[in-house]
């Protein structure tokens, strides 16, 4: 199943520079993005939780 | 875990532990942390080209969760950042044009190695040489000119060509905008002749040059990589040198990282932020030192001892900060209990 996306993905993005390096732009700044929320979150909860 | 764009099967823990080691350096140094995990995926198998594409875009993903965090920190001078980025890409220009000169003569290998060696080793041993001295001042008790009172600071913002900008962030009450691009060139042009990101030139360029605080300096460097790094990966990219899969599963350790080495700035003081950058940077030019002999006296192995080098002391300097920042959070956590418990 992994290996057919994978495939997929790979036919779309050697044919597509332009996309390719976009769709890696986009999905490293969505992913700090996130990572950087989670973990603020994460310290809040816990500041909560521990009254500190 | 297969990489498909690289065709390797990697495991995907080794990746999550590299991001995170990575990530505790840059969030503590400020550093998009090239030196390290370009030659580490080189060494799992990735080529040349992927290594430092893939390196790129992970380092993008890294640096906005540190900024972030440094930004919550105030250690983020965005005025200064974005006046740096404009100088940066000029230099960098400038720098990448001198290289392709120097292909021409045939001379770039050596020239960059040896700049490389000088230019780490002279910064390295003037930040320790700046370290014990602070040291001895400060066992003395003698008057400690704090971080920001370096004379070659005070020259570069005494100088008063319009249009002065000022930077409250930083501590800078006036400064010409004209001496913030030229550093930012001079830096720009080392980091574009280096091939590096330039992180480890530009934050004692920022420390030393305009007196900025050790803390902000890191974080304003940061912000500036997410630009440079943002830019790199998409160019490298649009040629198809990008393992977006190891680039997504490497940033999941390197955010964690990135927000541990960026809390346990505010836990460590800033000379001994500046003793680890170092010490950090001396081992980066003694790794590119023993490179150098094994090219010139043909000797390979001691070539994979340069990487082992480079990759034992970034290690080691990942597992101090974070030992650190333990030790102190839990030395925070019994005086809070003995505070609230036992009084």
């Amino acid at each position: 199943m992994i290996e057919a996306v994978y495939a997929f993905l790979l036919k779309i993005f050697t044919q597509n520079p332009a996309l390719y390096a976009t769709a890696v732009v986009i999905v490293m700044l969505v992913e700090g993005l996130v990572l950087a929320t989670l973990f603020e979150a994460t310290l809040r909860f816990l500041a909560r939780k521990t009254g500190r | 875990m297969y990489l498909p764009f690289v065709g390797l099967e990697v495991s995907a823990l080794l990746l999550v532990l590299l991001g995170f080691a990575v990530g505790v350096l840059g969030g503590f140094f400020g550093l998009g942390g090239a030196f390290m995990v370009t030659p580490a995926l080189n060494i799992l198998g990735f080529p040349m080209s992927y290594a430092i594409g893939t390196d790129l875009s992970h380092v993008m993903g890294k640096s906005i969760v540190a900024t972030s965090r440094h930004h919550r920190f105030g250690n983020v001078d965005v005025k200064l950042g974005v006046l740096m980025i404009l100088g940066t890409i000029l230099g960098v220009e400038l720098g990448k044009d001198t290289i392709l000169h120097l292909e021409r003569t045939g001379t770039v290998d050596v020239t960059v190695r040896l700049v490389y060696i000088l230019l780490l080793g002279l910064t390295g041993s003037y930040m320790i040489y700046d370290y014990t001295r602070f040291h001895e001042r400060r066992k003395a008790r003698k008057e400690v000119r704090g971080h920001l009172g370096t004379v070659l600071s005070r020259k570069i913002c005494s100088i008063q060509v319009p249009p002065m900008v000022a930077l409250p962030a930083s501590g800078i009450g006036a400064i010409s905008i004209w001496a913030i691009l030229l550093v930012a060139f001079g830096t720009g042009f080392l980091a574009g002749f280096l091939g590096v990101g330039g992180g480890f030139i530009r934050v004692p360029a920022l420390i030393y040059g305009f007196g900025v605080p050790t803390t902000v300096a890191i974080g304003t460097d940061l912000f500036e990589i997410v630009f440079s790094a943002g830019i790199g990966a998409f160019l490298y990219a649009l040629e198809g040198k990008v393992e977006i899969v190891a680039a997504v599963v490497m940033l999941v350790g390197a955010s964690f990282g990135a927000q541990l080495g960026t809390m346990a700035t505010r836990h460590v003081e800033s000379m001994k932020i500046r003793l680890y950058f170092a010490a950090t940077i001396l081992s980066a030019s003694v790794s590119v030192l023993l490179k150098q002999i094994s090219y010139v006296y043909n000797i390979p192995e001691l070539g994979d001892h340069a990487v082992y080098v480079i990759l034992g002391a970034s290690a080691v300097m990942s597992f101090i900060i974070v030992f650190g920042l333990f030790k102190n959070a839990i030395g925070y956590r019994i005086r809070w209990s003995r505070e609230h418990y036992f009084s």
